[in-house]
């Protein structure tokens, strides 16, 4: 009897200690996040935690700087997606032409993806300087416009000027990711069946064509999933900001979701309100994995 | 291989990606092997070269060829400084910000192109003074115009100050005050007609400066911040491998009640991103008294429900027969574990083990909120920490990150087919 309860009891026993970490430092705080999203809670505050209901989301949504962390977030998903997976699109395919030094090319893409990311922010940090090297390769350029166009351009200022600022970040982050979204496509391209195209061949299709209706349509489910993946990235992009303008960008353009909360949490310990900030973030992130569980959903069943 | 012109184009096209992919490493180690004066001398020089001056008398001197840069870092600090003061005075019309940010851009514009070339033109000195007069002498009148008197006084002492600096850096210059409220810069002293040519071929040479990197070493404690990596990740991977490998042989390949729903859960938490349980575990590991220790850094992360994950759907393929040989040797739940599962298991286990690894190396925020002192800080923090102390010593800086990206690119040359192969696999997932 007691060797069977035994017995009986060590898959749990295998399972305790990855369970106990994950039940305490993860499933637990997330109830406790919500319970804390429903206060108001300052830390300073010494009347102690003080009920709000929903008074920390609706203040959110009153919040300017709020709003704006979304927008901000909201344009490095855009333009990282469409720069960064267009560019990545493109290499990818030109990669998959059977080409000799695959390996070398394939590395040489990859390495800022693998590099560490605090590091490579600070080499973008002073690529952006006004004294940096983009202004440096600009500046032949800009000569000629100022010799010939009744406008004096002069070095940009990346990372003081708003509108300026959001470029560089994305920039920066096409940069870093470009490596993740060539290998997932590429892994793709080489699997696709040559038939295919063959099939396509003997039909009459030139390149643009053996792409726009093979290669596209077959790419589709990966797309969406990089697309998915990009627009995460975005919603929980914190380190490039916080190295790049750590003090959140000019008139807080580059101000993400995530820096926002880090800043109401550990500079204003405001709890209650981060708290409420992160499950606004996670709703978001929630949502727009479950859209594309429905659009690949849609997919396959499309494609059966 | 026959010719073929669209190959050629291909090649020559991801050649050039490539190429910008890898450059800002290239600059990088550029940088940080250049001397502070090379580093902002606004030139596109790759190999470190310490370029000398000979004046006209053939008096052999450097020519402070920073002084560019350093005048239009000064312009923009003050233009920023100034407009949020004004935009700060909510009594302001928005107005005056901008022409206010106008002079200076204007007074940048000037300097880039006065020092556009090398040698410095004859009598730089004489257009710097007008430039610098011509901007500082609008601001009296923009701000009579549009300033309440209190603000107007305030601005004042910006631009004494900006004044101040200028002399510093140009010290032959002379500042006299004309003007209570908005004093004049006046810059005396430049020799008319001085002349200064470019060195002959033997005063430029190469010299790379090795030492930025024992500098850059030594301003901040990374031989600390490296150890508090290394124990972190190397505490944490092994962790993870251990607690995936229990829990995913429970899952793969043993019968219990609720397996699926407990599996269900665990897999639930994936979508959970990692900031939203930062402040609670703040709050659970202030009450534990664990802020500021390895054990913040380190046992909230001993469990990973990805290995869980990627090691069940390993565990599944392997053949009944193995488990059923080791039961028949007499081996229990941990012996076939030991000695059949994880031997056939090793490239999981690495994946798994190197995907863990990378992300707490990486980890940054988590760290920086829940240490700290300097002596528990791991690298990342240390080095974000390092990047706004040292401001403006960029070949400093660019030292600084050549040894911290070292590490994790080793590991990925190293172990590059499994890392690939494991990323490859995540987009399978689709």
């Amino acid at each position: 009897m007691k060797k069977n309860l035994l017995t009986a009891s060590t898959p749990y026993l295998f399972l305790l200690p990855a369970a106990a970490v994950i039940l305490v430092f993860q499933l637990l705080p997330m109830a406790y996040a919500l319970y804390l999203s429903f206060f108001r809670w300052d830390l300073i505050n010494i009347a102690g935690p003080q009920f709000m209901g929903l008074g920390n989301y609706l203040n959110l949504f009153r919040d300017a700087d709020f709003l704006l962390s979304l927008l901000n977030t909201a344009l490095f998903s855009a333009g990282s997606i469409v720069i960064g997976l267009g560019l990545s699109l493109l290499v990818a395919v030109l990669l998959s032409r059977g080409l000799r030094g695959l390996g070398v090319f394939r590395t040489a893409y990859f390495i800022p993806y693998v590099a560490s990311m605090a590091a490579v922010a600070i080499v973008w940090k002073w690529i952006f300087h006004p004294a940096g090297l983009l202004n440096i390769s600009f500046q032949p350029a800009f000569d000629l416009a100022s010799a010939h166009l009744p406008v004096e351009l002069g070095p940009i200022q990346w990372l003081r000027s708003s509108v300026w600022a959001r470029v560089a970040v994305v920039i920066f982050i096409v940069w870093k990711t470009m490596g993740f979204n060539i290998l997932i496509f590429l892994t793709r391209l080489l699997d696709i069946d040559q038939s295919y195209y063959e099939a396509a061949e003997i039909d009459g299709a030139g390149a643009w064509a053996k792409f726009r209706f093979v290669t596209w349509p077959l790419l589709m489910p990966t797309t969406v999933f990089l697309l998915t993946v990009s627009i995460i990235f975005s919603f929980q992009m914190f380190v490039p900001v916080y190295i790049l303008t750590p003090d959140g960008g000019p008139l807080n353009a580059t101000t993400t979701t995530v820096f926002y909360l880090y800043q109401s949490a550990f500079n204003n310990f405001l709890f209650g309100y981060a708290s409420s900030m992160a499950y606004v973030l996670f709703l978001i992130i929630l949502g727009i994995t479950l859209i594309q569980r429905r659009i690949l959903a849609k997919q396959v069943a499309y494609e059966d | 291989m026959k010719f073929n012109p669209a190959k050629i184009v291909i090649y020559l096209l991801l050649a050039a990606g490539a190429v910008a992919m890898i450059f800002p490493f290239v600059w990088m180690l550029s940088t940080s092997l250049k001397s502070p004066l090379e580093v902002l001398s606004f030139q596109f020089q790759i190999i470190p070269e310490l370029k000398k001056y000979a004046t006209v008398d053939d008096r052999v001197e450097q020519v402070d060829f920073q002084l560019p840069v350093r005048l239009l870092d000064m312009a923009a600090d003050f233009e920023g400084e100034l407009s949020t003061r004004i935009l700060e005075s909510d009594r302001l019309e928005g107005v005056f910000g901008i022409e206010f940010t106008q002079a200076f851009q204007e007074l940048r514009v000037e300097i880039r192109r006065i020092f556009r070339r090398e040698p410095y033109p004859a009598g730089y000195r004489d257009d710097l003074q007008a430039a610098i007069e011509s901007t500082l002498g609008r601001l009296p009148a923009l701000a009579g115009e549009h300033l309440p008197p209190v603000v107007a006084g305030e601005l004042g002492g910006r631009v004494e100050e900006f004044q101040a600096r200028v002399k510093e850096i140009l010290p032959d210059y002379e500042v006299d005050e004309i003007n209570d409220e908005f004093p004049v810069i006046f810059l005396a002293g430049p020799q008319r007609g001085e002349t200064i040519r470019i060195s002959p071929e033997e005063l430029r040479f190469r010299r790379f400066l090795w030492d930025n990197y024992l500098k850059a070493w030594r301003s901040a404690p990374f031989a600390r911040y490296f150890l508090n990596s290394i124990i972190m990740s190397v505490a944490t991977t092994a962790g993870t491998i251990i607690t995936s490998i229990l829990a995913a042989y429970a899952f793969a390949r043993m019968k219990f009640r609720y397996k699926e729903l407990i599996f269900l859960v665990l897999l639930a938490t994936m979508m959970v991103p990692k900031q939203v349980i930062l402040i609670p575990n703040y709050v659970l590991l202030s009450r534990l008294d664990w802020i500021n220790t390895f054990y913040a850094l380190i046992v909230p992360f001993l469990a990973a429900v990805f290995g869980i994950y990627f090691m069940r759907q390993h565990f599944e393929t392997l053949p009944q027969d193995l488990f059923d040989a080791a039961s028949i040797d007499g081996c229990g739940r941990l012996g076939t574990l030991r000695h059949v599962v994880v031997p056939l298991s090793k490239p999981v286990i690495i994946t798994v083990g190197l995907f863990t690894f990378i992300a707490t190396w990486d980890a940054l925020l988590w760290p920086l909120v829940m240490t700290n002192t300097p002596d528990m800080r791991p690298l990342q923090v240390g080095l974000a920490v390092f990047s706004q102390e040292a401001g403006t010593e960029w070949e400093l800086l660019m030292a600084a990150s050549t040894f911290s990206l070292l590490p994790l690119l080793v590991i990925f040359f190293i172990a590059q087919k499994h890392f690939i192969q494991g990323i490859a696999r995540s987009g399978m997932k689709t």
